[in-house]
C-alpha cells in the first residue's frame, strides 16, 4: 500500500475535514436545535396533573396516575410545546406552542382531544405560560408581547397586544384588574386588565428576568439575572422598595410565607429573606444550581436542584425536614408544583418524567413514564 | 478543556465586542463581523502557509517535469507515485504542508462558530447554557442579547427579507427573501474558487470540481435554515477569505512590485 500524499488523497483528506466539520457544526455547536428548547412545563387542577414536553401535551389523573387523554394524538409537524398549560374550570386547557400558536384543547369533546380555537397571531414562541383571568386568555409571547384572548373564541380583546421591549419567557400574575408583567427586557409592568393599558413600569432592573413575579401584600417580588431579587412597591408606581443580592442569576420566583421570602440561585444557594425589609434570615448550600421557585406548604420549604435533588426545610430554621433527600436521575428545571401531600416534579434527561413525592416522608413513585 | 480554551474565551470575547458596539440594535451584528474578523486575522499565518502550499503544489502539477512522471508511468501507479515523491524532495516541498495549518485551524473555526451559535441563545435551554460560560467580568445586564440587525433581521432566526408584493404563500420567497443565504452560496462559490488551485490530476480535479459545487450549497441550506447570525459568520467570513485569496493571487502574480516569471 502506498503511503504517498497523492493529490487526490489530499482532496478526500479536506473534503473528509470538511464532512466532520460540517458534522460538529451542526452537532456539536448547534445541539441545542436538534434537542428541548425548554424544560417541561407542568402544571395541575382538582383532577389533572398537565405535562407540556416536546411534541405532547399529557394530561394524567392524579388519583390513578393514568393518562386521561394526550394532544395532538398525531404529531404535528413544527409543534412542540414547554409552556406550562393553563386548565380552566369550563373544561378547555390553554397550551402555548412552541410553534407560535396557543391551542385551546377541549377534552369534553370525546375522541381524540381537538382544539376549540387556535390563535396564530403571535410571531415568536410561547415560553410562559398562559394565564385564564376571568373570560380572558393571557398569553406572553417571545415576540415581545402580551396578547389578550377572548377565552371562548381566541379573538384578541385588546386592540393591540401590550409590547415590552424584549421577549416575554414568564406567565403574568393577575391579581384582581392588575396584570403584573415581567420581561426580559429587565423591567416589570403593570397593566390594566380590561384594556390593556400601562398603569406603570418599574426603571430597568438592570437584569433580565424570567419568571412570573410574586405578590407579597403591596409588594411584587421578582428574580433577576443581575443576581438580585428586586422588591417593586406597587403602591408607589413600581418604585424599587429594596433588593437583594444573592451570588448567582436568580431564574425563579421567590415564594412567600409568614414574611419570608424564599428563593435560589444559579450558583446553587438557597435563601430565606425578610420581605419587610430584605434582610437575609438565612442561606443554605444545594448540590446545584436552581433555576425554579421553591413551593411551600406547612412551614416547610421545597427547594430543587438541577442536579436532581429535592430538598425540604423547615422555613423559620432552615433545618432539613427529611432525613435524606432523595434525588432523581435527571436534571430538575421547572417549577414544582404541590398538590395535596405530594410535590411533583416534572424532571429533563429521565424516563420519569413526572416524579411525586410524598412532602411527610420523602418517598418518591413516578407519576409518568416515557418509553425509553 | 475545550470550553476553558476555545469556546469560554470567544464567547467572552464576543460578548466584550458586543457591549463595545453600545450593546443595542445592530451591535451583536456587527461584533460577529468584528469578530470574525479578528479570529481571520489570528489565524492568517497558518492561513497563509496552506494557501501558498496548495498553490505551490498546483504549480508543480502543471510543470513539464510533472506531466512527464505522469506520462511514463500512467500504467504503474506505485512507480508513479514514488517519482513524484521524488519530485517534492528535489524542489524542497513538503506535500503535507497545506494539511497541517488546515488541521490547526480546525479547532478554532468549531469554536467559533460554536460560540456565535451559543451567544445567540434564544432559547432557555440555551441561555442557561450560556450562563455557565460567562466571565464574572461580563455584566449580566448584557442578556438577552438584541439580536436585531438592519432594521429586519433577528440574528436569532433565519433570515428573509420582507417582499411586500409576493403573496405570503408563494413557494420559498413567501415568507421574504433569504438575502444572507444567497450571499453564503455565491461567496462561499467564489471564495473556494479563488483558495482552490486548479489540479491537473483527474481524480483530484473532479474531486474538486464536485466540493466547489456542493459545499456552497451545503453552507448555503445551514444559512437558509439556521439562526440568521451563522449566516452573517459566513458572509463576513467568505469576504474576508476572497480578499485574503485575491491578495495571495495578487502577491505570486507580482511578487515585490516585479512581473511575474513565466
Amino acid at each position: 500500500m502506498s503511503t504517498l500524499p497523492h493529490p487526490t488523497r489530499r482532496s478526500i483528506l479536506l473534503l473528509g475535514l470538511i464532512l466532520i466539520s460540517s458534522v460538529l457544526l451542526a452537532g456539536c455547536g448547534g445541539g441545542s436545535m436538534l434537542s428541548a428548547a425548554s424544560w417541561p412545563g407542568l402544571s395541575i387542577d382538582d383532577t389533572n396533573a398537565y405535562l407540556a414536553y416536546g411534541p405532547t401535551v399529557y394530561a394524567i389523573d392524579l388519583t390513578t396516575n393514568r393518562e386521561n387523554w394526550h394532544y395532538p394524538s398525531e404529531p404535528i409537524r413544527n409543534a412542540s410545546f414547554y409552556a406550562s398549560p393553563a386548565p380552566y374550570e369550563g373544561g378547555l386547557v390553554i397550551v402555548g406552542g412552541y410553534d407560535s400558536m396557543v391551542y385551546a384543547l377541549d377534552p369534553t369533546m370525546g375522541g381524540d382531544v381537538r382544539s376549540a380555537w387556535i390563535f396564530e397571531g403571535a410571531s415568536a414562541n410561547i415560553i410562559g405560560a398562559p394565564v385564564v383571568a376571568g373570560d380572558i386568555v393571557l398569553v406572553p409571547s417571545a415576540d415581545n408581547n402580551l396578547y389578550a384572548l377572548d377565552l371562548a373564541t381566541g379573538d384578541p380583546v385588546w386592540t393591540q397586544p401590550f409590547t415590552t421591549e424584549e421577549a416575554l419567557w414568564s406567565a403574568p400574575l393577575v391579581e384582581e384588574d392588575v396584570i403584573y408583567l415581567a420581561s426580559l427586557d429587565h423591567r416589570v409592568y403593570a397593566i390594566d386588565l380590561p384594556t390593556g393599558r400601562e398603569l406603570w413600569k418599574t426603571e430597568p432592573l438592570n437584569g433580565a428576568i424570567a419568571d412570573t413575579p410574586t405578590l407579597a401584600g403591596d409588594l411584587v417580588l421578582v428574580g433577576t439575572f443581575n443576581s438580585q431579587v428586586v422588591a417593586v412597591d406597587t403602591e408607589r408606581r413600581g418604585a424599587i422598595a429594596w433588593s437583594f443580592d444573592t451570588s448567582g442569576w436568580i431564574w425563579g420566583s421567590p415564594a412567600v410565607a409568614d414574611d419570608l421570602a424564599f428563593f435560589g440561585d444559579y450558583l446553587g444557594l438557597a435563601y430565606a429573606v425578610d420581605i419587610n425589609n430584605g434582610q437575609e434570615v438565612w442561606r443554605v448550600t444545594l448540590d446545584g444550581p436552581v433555576t425554579t421557585t421553591p413551593a411551600y406548604k406547612d412551614g416547610v420549604v421545597f427547594f430543587v436542584t438541577e442536579a436532581g435533588t429535592v430538598y425540604a426545610f423547615e422555613t423559620d430554621s432552615a433545618k432539613p425536614f427529611w432525613t435524606s433527600n432523595p434525588v432523581l436521575n435527571g436534571r430538575l428545571l421547572s417549577d414544582p408544583v404541590l398538590s395535596g401531600d405530594t410535590l411533583l416534579v416534572a424532571t429533563m434527561d429521565n424516563p420519569c418524567v413526572i416524579s411525586a413525592v410524598e412532602t411527610e416522608t420523602s418517598a418518591v413513585r413516578c407519576l409518568l413514564q416515557f418509553e425509553e | 478543556m475545550w470550553n476553558t480554551l476555545i469556546l469560554d474565551p470567544m464567547i467572552n470575547a464576543l460578548l466584550w465586542i458586543y457591549q463595545l458596539f453600545g450593546a443595542g440594535p445592530n451591535s451583536f451584528g456587527f461584533a460577529i463581523i468584528i469578530f470574525t474578523a479578528l479570529i481571520r486575522v489570528i489565524t492568517l499565518p497558518l492561513t497563509y502557509r496552506q494557501q501558498k502550499s496548495s498553490l505551490m503544489m498546483a504549480e508543480i502539477q502543471q510543470s513539464k517535469k510533472w506531466q512527464k512522471i505522469q506520462e511514463k508511468y500512467k500504467d504503474n501507479k506505485q512507480k508513479q507515485q514514488e517519482e513524484q515523491m521524488k519530485l517534492y524532495q528535489e524542489l524542497g516541498i513538503n506535500p503535507l504542508g497545506g494539511c497541517l495549518p488546515l488541521l490547526i485551524q480546525f479547532p478554532i473555526i468549531i469554536g467559533l462558530y460554536q460560540a456565535i451559535i451559543r451567544t445567540m441563545a434564544a432559547a432557555p435551554i440555551q441561555l442557561l447554557d450560556l450562563s455557565s460560560h460567562i466571565y464574572s467580568i461580563i455584566p449580566s445586564s448584557l442578556i438577552p442579547l438584541n439580536n436585531q440587525f438592519l432594521g429586519y433581521m433577528n440574528l436569532g432566526q433565519p433570515e428573509r427579507l420582507p417582499l411586500p408584493f409576493i403573496p405570503s404563500n408563494f413557494p420559498i420567497i413567501g415568507e421574504g427573501l433569504p438575502v444572507l443565504a444567497i450571499l453564503v452560496v455565491i461567496t462561499s462559490y467564489l471564495q473556494t474558487k479563488l483558495t482552490t488551485p486548479p489540479s491537473t490530476d483527474g481524480q483530484g480535479a473532479a474531486m474538486g470540481q464536485m466540493m466547489s459545487l456542493y459545499m456552497p450549497l451545503f453552507i448555503g441550506y445551514l444559512a437558509y435554515s439556521f439562526a440568521s447570525g451563522l449566516a452573517l459568520y459566513f458572509v463576513a467570513s467568505n469576504l474576508l477569505g476572497i480578499v485574503q485569496g485575491f491578495v495571495m493571487q495578487r502577491m505570486r502574480q507580482n511578487p515585490g512590485g516585479k512581473p511575474a516569471k513565466k
